[in-house]
């Protein structure tokens, strides 16, 4: 059970953070844009991003079928 | 205008819901086979209004987040090869730029049309003779039942494992050889030259590594996303670089790609190997229809057959895209029907193993065996670099358990004592005796204290079994190697002849590792030198206060009867750990057994290994168990060897 609430927590934490920081890429889109459309070092910024969104949306996704019983044949 | 409003488009509520779909499909397709999942992703963006080199831009700027996930998921069940991947993935970067290269020579010299009959002829070509083969092969496994057998290498493969180029040999673990960088690097070139002609340099990367290197399967696909990433990287940089990305299309895409990758790396420990070749041949004969359909549309347009009517050539693109989707529907359906079938069967084993596991006797009670009992522990060290693990390890391990340690070295009596002993004896002794006097210091230092012990003998491992019989030693702890014979071998002469003679455990210490703190790994069986190890895991994750996985590793050629043999005394030893209240996890892989026990290990980020040790006797007791000395070679962590 301290199991599952575990799972619970971490799903709830990594979906919140994920749906969050889409949220703001959403919400400051066209600031977002204009700054990365510049081209050259800017490229770091959606780079980062794609990092950073594949860190939590990556855990997110990993406990969401986790939590369903999808889990890799042990 | 600004370039936002230019190059980027109004995202609307389809759109994104498509872009979702198309990349949760997408994923599960890539998790699966390492690549593939992105061919319908450019067109399908440029079918919104992005244009094309946006949608190639954000499309690769997906790639590489979703490729890292994937290769992150699929390197815990120890598929990944991140050395091969490594090499190829820079290799492929070049044949990138020189397939970019091409694509712009042509373009300049026959203008778009030239451009798409020069991509769509590549995809025919080497769809036809790559995805006919991989497709004919696994379709060959499947005619003659030979899903359930381990893969065989093709003749190419054992030429090229056979090559031996001085100066260019690299080992790569996923064959268990080396070869030569110079067979791999042509490899990643025409990896990276297919992924800028098609955008899927897997369908060269991942059947190259199977039938040239002798890579399994699953491995190669997996690797693919090593592959994936660093190719991912450099496009993104290189198209970001000029402001071609666009973020929001890439992360929408990420978010459902990423749902649909983990799917598919899961579904990869549910499948028999060669699902993997069936799904990328299946993929690429139909993609191959897709292309072979408009080639008469480019041929038109540079006026090499008559024109065809705009109606045609409208009828043509829209079937050619819809081909292409229903190549990566396809491919997902067939991922998704393993996997349903495979946890289906998989449960309905556990089931049955769960069903018969009351009527096996459970390990012994931990308390009263002698086995599991730490109380007195012995350092065999030679106060070299590869016995600074082991001591640190003994020093924790022997306080954690509140046990009396004894350390001892050795001074060496052989050929090289007899020009001048007296000389050469009293100088080994003294540097043994410096060893010892650090150690007790360093044991002084923690609060500790130790015992020393200096032997003299011409087998360091004789001394060290006999002073554990002489101090009825419950633990020996040694290093991988000693300083003699250090790179010949994984594991030293000593370590390997202390594991055959000694009664007791024998804890072997990597220098690098430190002592447990994580999770322990139970490697079982089902014979009784398991049930022995399962005692020692149970006591020392009750010391420690940690969790324990048992894992078993069927071999693939292993009968029905053997595997649930297998999962059965899982379940059992599962039961017996929870009796002794220990937290467990329980799992069946399959595979090799040594890298399967060292990949789960550093998968799930155990820290000691525990498995159980035959301790033969006469001629047998030479040859410690090939799976035990491999673990003990490979694993960066400590293990545990468990005399029944």
């Amino acid at each position: 059970m301290a199991d599952r609430g575990k799972d619970t927590a971490r799903l709830i934490g990594f979906g919140a953070v994920t749906a969050l920081l889409y949220f703001l890429l959403f919400t400051f889109e066209d600031q977002v844009l204009a700054l990365t459309s510049q081209g050259r070092w800017t490229v770091f910024i959606p780079i980062a991003i794609a990092f950073v969104l594949s860190y939590t949306h990556g855990n997110f996704t990993a406990s969401f079928w986790d939590w369903f019983g999808i889990k890799a044949k042990k | 205008m600004d370039p936002v409003s230019t190059n980027f488009i109004q995202l609307d509520l389809f759109n994104v819901l498509f872009l979702l779909g198309v990349g949760f499909v997408g994923g599960m397709v890539s998790g699966f086979i390492g690549s593939g999942g992105a061919f319908v992703l450019t067109p399908a963006m440029m079918s919104m209004g992005a244009p094309g080199i946006v949608a190639v831009a954000s499309n690769i700027c997906h790639k590489f987040p979703k490729a890292l996930v994937g290769a992150m998921k699929r390197a815990k069940y120890g598929q990944v090869d991140v050395k091969l991947g490594i090499i190829m993935g820079l290799s492929a970067e070049a044949g990138i730029l020189y397939g970019a290269h091409i694509q712009e020579s042509v373009k300049r010299s026959f203008g778009d049309a030239g451009s798409n009959l020069y991509v769509s002829a590549a995809f025919v070509v080497v769809l036809a003779i790559v995805g006919g083969y991989v497709l004919w092969d696994a379709v060959r496994i499947y005619r003659r039942g030979e899903q359930h057998a381990e893969e065989k290498l093709t003749k190419l493969a054992r030429w090229v494992q056979s090559l031996n180029i001085p100066g260019t040999m690299v080992y790569f673990p996923s064959i268990k050889a080396r070869v030569s960088f110079l067979v791999t690097i042509p490899m990643g070139f025409a990896t990276g030259m297919l992924a800028a002609t098609i955008a899927v340099g897997g369908f060269i990367g991942v059947p190259s590594m199977m039938y040239v290197l002798g890579v399994p399967s699953l491995m190669a696909s997996a690797t693919e996303l090593v592959i994936a990433f660093i190719m991912g990287v450099g496009g993104t940089i290189k198209y970001g670089w000029s402001g071609f990305v666009d973020i929001r299309l890439a992360m929408i895409i990420l978010a459902g790609s990423l749902f649909g990758i983990q799917l598919g790396a899961i579904g990869t420990t549910y499948v028999k190997p060669y699902m993997v070749k069936v799904v990328m041949g299946t993929i690429m004969i139909i993609v191959l229809v897709s292309r072979a359909i408009v080639i008469p549309v480019y041929l038109s347009e540079l006026q090499m057959i008559s024109p065809l009517e705009p109606a045609t050539i409208t009828i043509l693109k829209k079937v050619s895209f819809y081909v292409m989707v229903l190549a990566l529907v396809t491919g997902a359906f067939i991922v998704l029907r393993a996997l349903i079938g495979g946890m289906r069967s998989h449960r309905l084993e556990l089931a049955a193993a769960a069903a018969v596991a009351p009527t096996l006797a459970a390990p012994a009670p931990t308390r009263l065996s002698p086995v599991g009992r730490f109380d007195k522990v012995l350092l065999a060290t030679d106060g070299s670099e590869f016995s600074a693990g082991a001591t640190r390890v003994a020093l924790e391990m022997s306080k954690k358990c509140n046990a009396e340690l004894t350390t001892m070295s050795m001074v060496l009596i052989g050929a090289d004592a007899e020009g001048n002993p007296v000389e050469i004896l009293e100088k080994a002794e003294a540097e043994a005796q410096e060893v010892l006097a650090r150690v007790k210091a360093e044991a002084a230092q923690r609060g500790q204290d130790t015992r020393t012990e200096l032997r003299q003998g011409s087998q360091p491992y004789k001394e060290i079994v006999r002073l554990a019989d002489d101090r009825r030693a419950d633990v020996i702890v040694m290093g991988r190697r000693g300083r003699r014979g250090l790179a010949r071998m994984m594991v030293g002469e000593s370590t390997r002849n202390v594991i055959g003679y000694a009664d007791c455990s024998v804890l072997v210490v990597p220098k690098a590792a430190v002592v447990w703190s994580r999770r322990i790994l139970l490697a079982i069986d089902g014979s009784r030198h398991s049930d022995m190890a399962a005692v020692v895991a149970s006591e020392l994750a009750r010391k420690c206060n940690l969790p324990v996985a048992v894992i078993s590793v069927l071999r693939p050629q292993f009968d029905e009867a053997r595997r649930a043999e297998g999962k059965a005394a899982v379940e059992r030893v599962r039961a017996a750990l929870e009796r002794d209240g220990v937290s467990v996890e329980a799992a069946v892989l399959e595979g090799d057994p040594a890298e399967q026990i060292t990949g789960y290990a550093s998968g799930q980020d155990a820290d000691l290994i525990v498995l159980g040790s035959h301790g033969r006797t006469g001629l047998g007791r030479l040859l410690l168990g090939s799976v035990t000395e491999k673990v003990i070679g490979q694993a960066d962590c400590p293990v545990m060897a468990v005399k029944a």
